[in-house]
């Protein structure tokens, strides 16, 4: 009985090699910025639109506890990034729209909802984790894949949006100055 | 003796295992939405020899900052068992099978029923797949101690997820007054380890396979039971020791109609030379936007220990044990059950005060060869926040 | 007879390891299902451990229950 606990035990740890590529998001800036999302009145927006302002394109679920936390935080900086070259967008990949809006509702967050189920963008862009964040460039390039939703990950992302606006700022500024 | 007492059929006191638990979610529709729950349950047990065991207990589970997770669960029992029906002594009362496991106190009337209570917390802290957790049990003549901790790793992109689980119990056992029985106080020690893996196999199927060890020392066996030996009374006697080991097997696979069914196996053996099967299934269904029904059913049977007879002829019984536990004999047992949940926020007409109550009531009924049989009533309320 | 038995779980075991050891494909997308309240396997163990008492006292085996842990990784 022993020996065979351990057999077990050792083909787990032998065999748990990971047999899953990670994952580049190679591609990913066209296929971000063609795809349709489902807005929050049903009207489409596609991420390309916002071409001139830093996103933040937060994918997540209602059935996803780590990003029900992360929405929490999310939430805060599209409130504090209101007026700037910025935007959140918080698409949710739940089958059912309702599921997400109920959520939303429930925890009182503000941020528009944009659903696309899982056999949207999800899919077309193999998401490595939920919650998966990507941080785009005022150019509509990919900067960060964020994997998890840690306090420290989260802090290092709102930081580079910081840098980012701020470059934006300091180009603005200098081709304003040039043109003066 | 904990709820060793409820039967007067039963046997040696039970193992207090509170396993490590952190914070999940009660089983209602829809309440994956919140990190934190609160449950309330009541339960009433009562059994064919009229024993009845009235608990209410509760949960409380939060999310903190920093992925801790902290849980707590409380339980409160009251049991009644009835008076014997023979005289104290007859071996109509003391059966060399059964045998009465109450006190029988000089100054109390054996033909009256018997009360205790019992009082149960297990706390545990959760961080990052790390938890540890403490157990206490208070009862008057037993108090239980556990300390546990347990590990998780998820591997293969999250689709492996390990988990490996210790815990030590140390229990004091002190006897209540008993005319015919054992008084001296008594330890018992329960060391147990476990190992458990879930895999993610499909969308809509996992598989978990774990094998779990414990080795129990000390007193193993009711100092209240006496067996009828060729027309004497002598007290009976298990072994100190016991190393007891289970491997088991469950598949829960979502069914089409929002459903979803659950397979179980255990194979159980120690070296007392009990062996036992396990095979259990469950079915859920959501009915609507707020109701979820559960069915159960669960089969068991098991082999009987060596040193198990339905009468002994000589006070040294096999090998010096000698037991008037049927739990050591060989017997099958069922268990039928159903379980409906409801989540008051949902459906049609939505209040907003009952977002996010729950209710659930579950009923099971358990019966075995030795023709005994018991029903068991939970209905418990679940919020969550 | 426990010959058999042991056969039996030695057979068991082996596939289970091996399928538990093979190569996973379900994405993090895909585990909705997954995550259903009635897939758990978390509050199954938390219900198991609360009728460990009474099942304990009329049975002579135990466990089965296993840890805490084990579910989709998904919430």
């Amino acid at each position: 009985m022993h020996r065979l606990a351990w057999m077990v035990l050792g083909s787990l740890v032998l065999g748990s090699t990971p047999c899953v590529a990670e994952e580049a998001p190679g591609g990913w800036e066209a296929t971000l910025a063609n795809h349709e999302l489902s807005g929050p009145d049903n009207g489409p927006l596609r991420i390309g639109d916002l071409q001139g302002d830093v996103v933040v394109v937060n994918f997540w679920a209602s059935w996803c506890k780590p990003c029900r936390k992360e929405l929490r935080v999310l939430n805060d900086w599209a409130d504090d990034l209101a007026g700037q070259a910025a935007s959140v967008v918080a698409v949710s990949i739940d089958q059912d729209r309702k599921h997400a809006e109920r959520f939303l509702a429930d925890a009182g967050l503000t941020l528009p909802l944009y659903h696309d189920g899982p056999n949207g963008l999800a899919r077309a862009l193999d998401l490595p984790s939920l919650p998966c964040t990507v941080l785009l460039d005022s150019q509509g390039r990919v900067i960060r894949v964020a994997r998890d939703g840690s306090t420290e990950v989260l802090q290092e992302l709102r930081n580079t949006v910081r840098s980012l606006l701020d470059e934006g700022q300091t180009a603005r500024r200098a081709t304003e100055g040039a043109a003066g | 003796m904990q709820l060793a007492r409820e039967l007067r059929r039963n046997g040696a006191a039970i193992l207090a295992t509170g396993a490590a638990m952190v914070a999940g979610s009660p089983a209602v529709a829809g309440t994956t939405l919140h990190d934190s729950e609160a449950e309330m349950r009541f339960e009433l047990f009562t059994d064919s020899d009229h024993v009845r065991v009235s608990s209410a207990g509760g949960s409380w589970g939060a999310a903190l900052q920093d992925n801790w997770n902290v849980a707590v669960d409380w339980l409160r029992q009251v049991v009644t068992v009835p008076g014997i029906a023979a005289a104290p002594g007859s071996q109509e009362a003391a059966d060399s099978v059964s045998g009465a496991s109450r006190p029988i106190a000089s100054d109390s009337d054996p033909h009256a029923d018997f009360y205790k209570s019992r009082q149960q917390v297990s706390t545990a802290l959760n961080w990052n797949g790390a938890s540890a957790g403490y157990y206490v049990s208070s009862e008057s003549d037993y108090f239980a101690q556990q300390v546990s901790g347990s590990f998780e790793r998820g591997l293969l992109n999250d689709n492996l997820l390990l988990s490996l689980s210790g815990s030590y119990g140390w229990d004091s056992i002190d006897p209540a007054e008993d005319t015919d029985g054992q008084t001296e106080a008594d330890r018992k020690t329960t060391t147990h380890g476990a190992f458990v893996a879930t895999q993610v196999l499909t969308p809509i199927t996992m598989l978990q396979a774990g094998v779990e060890l414990s080795s129990v020392g000390g007193l193993q066996h009711n100092p209240y039971r006496n067996i009828y030996v060729d027309g004497g009374y002598i007290a009976e006697r298990h072994p100190d020791s016991r190393l007891r080991q289970d491997v088991f097997f469950r598949l829960n696979q979502y069914l089409p109609n929002r459903a979803s069914a659950k397979l179980g196996y255990k194979l159980y053996r120690d070296d007392w030379g009990i062996q036992s099967h396990t095979v259990e299934s469950k079915l859920s269904q959501y009915v609507g936007q707020r109701v979820t029904v559960r069915y159960r059913h669960r089969y068991y049977v098991q082999t009987e220990s060596d040193f198990f007879s339905e009468s002994y002829t000589t006070p040294g019984g096999i090998d010096g044990y000698r037991t008037g536990d049927y739990r050591m004999g060989d017997f099958s047992s069922h268990l039928f059950g159903t379980k409906i949940s409801v989540d008051l926020g949902r459906g049609p007409i939505e209040v907003d005060w009952l977002e996010n109550v729950g209710i659930v009531a579950k009923y099971e009924r358990y019966f075995n060869s030795n023709n005994f049989s018991a029903n068991i009533l939970e209905t418990a309320l679940a919020l969550s926040f | 007879m426990k010959r058999a038995a042991l056969l039996l779980l030695t057979v068991g075991l082996l596939a289970a390891g091996s399928i538990l050891s093979g190569c996973a494909t379900v994405r993090p997308y895909e585990k909705e299902r997954l995550a259903d309240p009635i897939m758990s396997f978390r509050e199954e163990t938390r219900e198991a451990t609360r009728e460990l008492h009474w099942i304990e006292a009329r049975e002579g085996s135990n466990g089965g229950t296993g840890v805490s842990g084990g579910g989709c990784a998904c919430n």
